[in-house]
């Protein structure tokens, strides 16, 4: 037991630390690859909804102390990412590559809508715009890394 | 009876353990999200005040019928108006010894105000503050001062759609210019979070003793001359010190805040007998 929790907190640290260190040189015009909600996928996809949650608050907040001056903000997106995740993903047993793509997909953009939503909430734009130029380009460009997760883990998708 | 209830509970949040969980980690986040002090959080601040304040005021009618709060408004109003025309009264009373020769002597504006609830309170946080009923709808701007029938109780801080945040005499950072009511002895009044309220500034010889009122003075450049600040409790001369520390008793009781009235009247209008203000706050 103790082993596995280990080994799941390995994976996010590395998760995070790819995140903090890799995905910034990424960035294409500010839009730019959440790593940590393919790992939230992960994570409800294999565990279920209360791994996904808390995963999602820790997770979030790790990031919050590299990334973001809004601390507590990936923390809330990622928690709510979580539990959409593990939603869309309790009554699936087999995860193919379009339904991983279709769970991904449907996180990224609940998971950047909250966390643009309030990052750009004072911001002189309508949420058609912050939809358009933000969340749809950034919620893309995660799936990209899911797909490429799911072609290179295929087995790491499947449900404990 | 007992046990198959508890076991009944306990399968309900088992079974519903997910979103107990989400509810719990949102509730988290949201908290520390709402520590931040940057832009967005002010606005979204601001949002959720004006609709937790229109949540209130459809509600309130229930806790309004049992107490004839119109009439204890239309009272405390009254009162209000009473202290402040009062209190130029006395401004006057003793203006007209020292002004008499004035030739630039000119009448006070009377001063308009707007009578509003208070809806929450934000004493933890810096700034001292509490969310009054009155927004930019209904002509709030900030810096307009705030009182009570017992004097001065702070200037509006922000300003949000349907509420407004008024920033108490309470928090360190608020500081006014006043002077003893009889002495006419000047100084800055602020709070002090080990002290209290108190004045400083004031220079040694100055005579003030206890029991003298402090009032806004004429230098100030947000609220009208006059209003109540405190009344001194003893003045305190440390040696070396060029200057006397003076703990003040506030006019306005803190702890029972539940209608303030925002001074409406332009700041511009309080000082037509004094010509060369500074501004002191």
């Amino acid at each position: 037991m103790a082993k596995r929790v280990l080994k799941y907190l390995l994976t996010f640290s590395i998760f995070l630390l790819v995140q903090v260190g890799l995905v910034p040189l990424l960035t294409i015009y500010e839009v730019a690859p959440d790593l940590l909600v393919v790992g939230l996928v992960l994570s409800a996809v294999r565990h279920g909804a209360v791994a996904a949650i808390v995963t999602g608050f820790l997770a979030g907040l790790a990031q919050d102390a590299f990334a973001t001056h809004l601390y507590g903000l990936q923390a809330l997106a990622k928690a709510v990412a979580g539990f959409v995740a593990a939603y869309l993903a309790r009554d699936k047993l087999k995860f193919g590559l379009q339904v991983t793509l279709g769970i991904t997909l449907a996180t990224a953009l609940v998971h950047n809508l909250i966390r643009d939503g309030i990052y750009y909430f004072d911001a002189d734009f309508s949420l058609l715009h912050l939809i358009v130029r933000y969340v749809i380009p950034n919620s893309l460009y995660t799936l990209v890394l899911a797909a490429i997760a799911h072609l290179l883990f295929a087995k790491s998708f499947e449900r404990k | 009876m007992k046990t198959a209830l508890l076991d009944r509970s306990n399968e309900y949040l088992i079974s519903r353990r997910e979103y107990f969980t989400l509810f719990a980690a949102i509730v988290a986040a949201i908290a520390i999200l709402f520590n931040n002090d940057a832009p967005q959080i002010d606005a979204l601040r601001g949002l959720a005040v004006d609709r937790l304040a229109l949540l209130q005021e459809k509600l309130s009618w229930f806790s309004r019928l049992t107490q004839s709060a119109e009439e204890m408004s239309a009272l405390r109003q009254r009162a209000t108006q009473l202290m402040l025309e009062n209190s130029q009264l006395r401004e006057a009373y003793l203006e007209n010894f020292r002004l008499r020769r004035l030739l630039e002597y000119r009448e006070r504006v009377p001063l308009q105000f707007r009578s509003a609830r208070v809806l929450f309170a934000e004493r933890s946080r810096t700034p001292n503050t509490v969310v009054i009923d009155l927004g930019a709808r209904q002509g709030m701007r900030v810096n307009m001062p705030v009182v009570t029938p017992e004097g001065l109780a702070g200037k509006i801080y922000r300003v949000n759609e349907r509420t407004s945040l008024v920033q108490l005499m309470l928090d360190r950072n608020f500081s006014v210019s006043a002077r003893s009511q009889g002495g006419r002895v000047l100084g800055i009044v602020s709070w002090s979070d080990t002290r209290g309220l108190e004045m400083t500034g004031v220079p040694r010889n100055a005579v003030i003793k206890a029991g003298d009122m402090v009032v806004t003075s004429d230098f100030s450049a947000l609220y009208p001359p006059g209003l109540r600040i405190g009344k001194v409790i003893a003045p305190s001369l440390e040696r070396g010190e060029p200057f006397m520390r003076i703990p003040l008793e506030p006019a306005v009781r803190f702890d029972r805040l539940e209608e303030l009235f925002v001074i409406t009247t332009p700041a511009e209008s309080f000082h037509v007998t004094v010509t060369d203000s500074t501004s002191g706050d």
